[in-house]
């Protein structure tokens, strides 16, 4: 696939606080993409510095392979989608969406048959006369990505678009979201804080921290094999266990923990402190069993129920906190110690 | 009890609105006098003096100047206030705070000093009385009230509006003009509607800066000089009825907007 969009080691600094940091990232095209990162990571910078509202400090951003750092908005191939949706109060739904068309010296009835075909798109062609006021917050952000299409960008930008949507609503308009992206075949960048999101909706999630790049890649990757310990706690969860390489053979590496020795697949040379990763749900409450290995003996301390399974807290003799997933119904002993399994292959290597 | 505390109410209401309307209560009621001196016992009704006022060329003179004067120099201190709220409202302007001080403060600054002030100056220029000069004079008094109120409108929110007109392709002409000035709309009406009535009664400013031709407010000090007459209480009553029209288009355009 050919990159669409390409950012050459792009960093921005507000006055003397830096917020982005030797950012590279490649957009395909067609590609739904999902910047994810908490509140302070960046993201948000970045996607206006895509959007040309800002001008970063350092880098280059290419589209098509050409540069467009320092084009303003108005003049680049992108349109965004604002957290806000900062309609246009005194228009209608229909000369909302057909704003950037009159922009761009497109005719009257052609501006009209458009928006139309737009608004047809994401169901609101019956609300074409009522103002923004009149709508509510799932219609506006509807008009939003209408408005924002109908000039098919090559881009789409969107910042925290269900941001402000309830929780219900956030679940379809991210089904909907998706279908829209896959019937226009517009590039998406997609910003949020949102793990569950990013999951659902990207092909490629970028997990921002710091200003960062944490990981890159598809959302199935980046659950299973988190590049780092910031990206294995915060897309999805995980318990983290630090340790140090203490003997690596073939592929395989020994890491020295404080619950113990664990042998896995993977590289990193003898004596670098690294962690160990696991998912709640690939530890089972049991003694280990064909291939597994003890992860360690364990008190509860407590428990949460959440429907279909339970979230379980337990704690090592040495004080760890482990965090486990189980079915609802499971017997976990509640005043003794007990033993927890888990698959080396389950085990993540993190060495950032 | 109850019904003591809401006599009370009523009775206190009553001398506000009597302490401020009565005097113009009893202005208009003596605007409608048929005998020679606006003094009781009323007599009458009749509009022996409103037909004087408009047989009195020189007080229709002023009612049209005044009216000119108000719309023009409203104008002019709309858009000023407009393009300076904008700039110090969207732009990193140097010097911001002082900037914003130095533009509100001839609010505080008495019409006295600032109509002086302007004599002064267009003395030292050779720039002469007249109703010009009287407009500019208004234009520096009302230009900071415009300025507050729709500096104050213009907030976040709009300004991310403005971006995404921005991004969907408008030019800054075609943001300002499409975008901003439409969605500050009732602002900007409440501001001209409001210029005009301050414009419309001002006189001290009008006094020491217009000559020959001048506006209704310093005709009627002229009339009265010549003693009362119940052909003042006319054109009195007639400036108030268009303040109070003025101050109703204001109060219609907020209240409207606070209902959507």
């Amino acid at each position: 696939m050919n990159n669409l969009v390409n950012l050459n080691s792009v960093g921005h600094a507000f006055g003397e606080t830096e917020v982005l940091s030797d950012i590279a990232l490649e957009i395909p095209s067609g590609s739904y993409t999902v910047l994810l990162g908490p509140s302070g990571s960046g993201k948000t910078t970045l996607l206006s510095i895509l959007g040309g509202f800002l001008v970063p400090t350092r880098g280059q951003v290419l589209v098509e392979g050409v540069d467009v750092t320092v084009i303003p908005p108005a003049r680049r191939p992108t349109a965004t989608v604002f957290q806000d949706y900062a309609l246009f109060p005194h228009m209608n739904v229909t000369s909302n969406v057909a704003f950037g068309l009159r922009m761009r010296g497109v005719g009257r009835a052609e501006q009209q048959s458009r928006a139309k075909e737009a608004l047809q798109m994401v169901g609101l062609r019956e609300h074409s006369d009522r103002r923004p006021h009149q709508l509510s917050g799932g219609q506006r952000q509807r008009v939003a990505l209408a408005r924002a299409l109908v000039i098919e960008p090559k881009v789409l930008l969107l910042d925290e678009p269900l941001g402000a949507l309830d929780l219900a609503l956030r679940r379809q308009m991210q089904d909907e979201l998706k279908a829209t992206q896959q019937r226009v075949g517009t590039a998406f960048v997609h910003v949020t804080h949102d793990q569950e999101e990013a999951m659902a909706l990207a092909d490629v999630v970028v997990v921002m921290n710091a200003g960062r790049i944490e990981d890159f890649g598809s959302p199935e990757r980046v659950y299973a094999r988190p590049a780092s310990r910031f990206t294995a706690t915060f897309m999805g969860e995980s318990t983290v266990i630090e340790g140090r390489v203490v003997e690596t053979a073939n592929n395989s590496v020994s890491v020295d923990t404080t619950l113990g020795q664990f042998t896995l697949a993977g590289d990193a040379s003898v004596g670098e402190a690294v962690a160990l990763g696991a998912r709640p749900e690939s530890i089972k409450i049991r003694a280990p069993r064909d291939g597994e290995v003890t992860l360690a003996n364990v008190l509860l301390r407590d428990r949460t129920f959440q429907g279909s399974f339970m979230r379980l807290r337990a704690i090592t003799p040495s004080g760890e906190d482990l965090l486990i997933k189980c079915p609802s119904g499971t017997y976990v002993p509640s005043d003794e110690a007990f033993p927890l399994a888990v698959r080396p292959e389950d085990l993540i290597l993190l060495q950032r | 009890m109850k019904g003591l505390r809401t006599l009370a109410a009523v009775l206190y209401g009553l001398t506000i609105y009597g302490f401020i309307y009565l005097p113009v209560a009893v202005l208009v009621l003596f605007s409608f006098q048929s005998t020679r001196f606006p003094i009781p016992p009323f007599n009458g009704p009749s509009l022996r003096w409103y037909d004087a006022i408009l047989s009195d060329q020189r007080l229709i003179d002023g009612l049209w100047n005044s009216l000119f004067v108000a719309v023009t120099s409203s104008t002019v201190a709309v858009l000023l206030g407009f393009l300076a709220a904008y700039a110090l409202a969207r732009y990193r302007v140097i010097g911001a705070f002082y900037v914003r001080a130095v533009l509100t403060a001839p609010l505080m600054v008495s019409y006295l000093i600032i109509g002086m002030g302007l004599l002064i100056l267009f003395n030292q220029f050779g720039f002469s009385k007249s109703l010009t000069a009287a407009g500019v004079g208004h234009v520096v008094i009302n230009m900071p009230l415009c300025f507050a109120i729709l500096y104050s409108q213009m907030g976040d929110h709009q300004a991310n509006i403005e971006r995404a007109a921005r991004d969907l392709g408008a030019p800054e002409w075609k943001v300002l003009t499409l975008v901003t000035a439409p969605m500050l709309w009732p602002a900007i009406f409440a501001s001209f509607f409001l210029a005009m009535t301050f414009s419309w009664d001002e006189f001290i400013i009008a006094f020491l800066l217009t000559r020959f031709e001048t506006t209704l407010p310093v005709e009627i000090w002229a009339l009265l000089r010549s003693g009362l007459n119940p052909k003042t209480n006319a054109i009195g009553s007639i400036v108030f009825l268009i303040s109070v029209v003025l101050v109703f288009i204001v109060e219609l355009v907020v209240l409207q907007r606070r209902r959507t």
